[in-house]
């Protein structure tokens, strides 16, 4: 959606247009759902993260100075509500001393997606790599994990990161190193090639 | 100056150095710490494979999954408008009730006071109409407090 459509449609909004409203969400729907199922790893939660995102976003569509882009703060708010969803499961977890084991987990739809129009034994290897990766994840700190999701998948800069989730730059480095560092702890044997 | 100017091996500037995230003096500081250092190449040259290998998925949405979507959204946020509605109208309504109540205690008809000498069972059973709107008085109370709680969960 370019900046001139939206800005027609915001206007509509404002005036108490609500199919424009729904029209805003279908042009963000599919990257926001794909950020947030990246953030969170599981997709039912992911839509609920992302609807609250298009929610807060009509509430705050009054106040909106265009300052950024709908789908930078988009962005930043489903980045905050996925860190602050990751830190309550975290808790919850410690507090009742549970965790699905990997084997009691649903299959995650991002590994369906992983690649497009693959061999039977690529999607298998796809699958497999998305899987390692998703139990990986899981150990990082939210935040980590949000860093090294907006920075390696969303390719963001480190920059953009910072004002994202409002973290001094240094922050958002060391965030990356760390995930990266147990990235390659727990996935060295992934070799060159693999999909 | 990066660790890489101190001689000791700069492991955070080679993530970075790998994402592209060096300013151009840290760039070159880095480039000639691997020239002369054997253990950061391997590892520079182990992080590019793996790396390289982790999935970057994409949810692709259709036409139908992205209206299914806005139609959630769309009937989260009339849910929503009604709450902050109803809170409203059941504020009027215990306000309504207030009134009325008070209407009641100070416009009792003589008739109506229980005779001297009875016990005070039949006081009891004529306070039964008020004791009724005090209960949907603290009935309207607890509705309103669960949309509060709801709203919380909702945001939450």
């Amino acid at each position: 959606m370019d900046e001139g459509t939206e800005k027609i449609i915001l206007e509509q909004i404002l005036q108490g247009n609500d199919r424009a409203f729904e029209q805003l969400v279908q042009g963000h729907a599919a990257q926001i759902l794909s950020l947030a199922t990246r953030l969170i790893g599981d997709r039912d939660e992911a839509e609920d993260i992302a609807q609250e995102a298009f929610l807060r976003l009509h509430r705050s569509l009054g106040t909106f100075r265009g300052d950024s882009k709908i789908s930078t703060w988009l962005y930043r708010t489903v980045s905050r509500l996925a860190i602050d969803h990751l830190r309550r499961e975290q808790r919850r977890r410690k507090l009742f001393f549970f965790r699905k084991s990997d084997d009691e987990e649903q299959p995650d739809p991002v590994e369906s997606a992983a690649a497009p129009d693959p061999s039977p034994r690529e999607a298998l290897l796809a699958q497999e790599t998305q899987r390692r990766l998703n139990t990986v994840l899981k150990k990082l700190s939210p935040r980590q994990r949000a860093v090294f999701i907006l920075r390696h998948q969303e390719e963001l800069p480190l920059k953009e990161i910072a004002r994202i989730l409002e973290l001094e730059e240094g922050t958002v480095k060391a965030h990356l190193h760390r995930a990266v560092t147990v990235l390659r702890h727990e996935l060295h044997d992934l070799k060159e090639g693999s999909p | 100056m990066t660790r890489a100017d101190t001689g000791r091996c700069p492991e955070e500037e080679l993530t970075l150095y790998y994402y592209g995230e060096l300013e151009p003096d840290e760039r070159r500081a880095i480039e000639k710490h691997l020239e002369g250092c054997a253990a950061c190449r391997q590892q520079l040259a182990a992080l590019e494979p793996l790396l390289g290998a982790l999935p970057k998925p994409v949810i692709e949405l259709g036409t139908k999954e992205k209206q299914r979507f806005s139609a959630q959204v769309m009937e989260r946020l009339d849910r929503r408008q009604k709450r902050r509605f109803l809170p409203l109208f059941g504020g009027g309504l215990a306000t309504a009730a207030a009134v009325l109540l008070l209407l009641l205690n100070t416009g009792s008809p003589p008739d109506l006071a229980p005779p001297a000498g009875n016990n005070g069972m039949v006081a009891e059973l004529e306070g039964l109409p008020e004791m009724e709107l005090l209960r949907n008085l603290e009935i309207l109370e607890e509705f309103e407090l669960l949309q509060e709680l709801g709203d919380v969960n909702d945001h939450a």
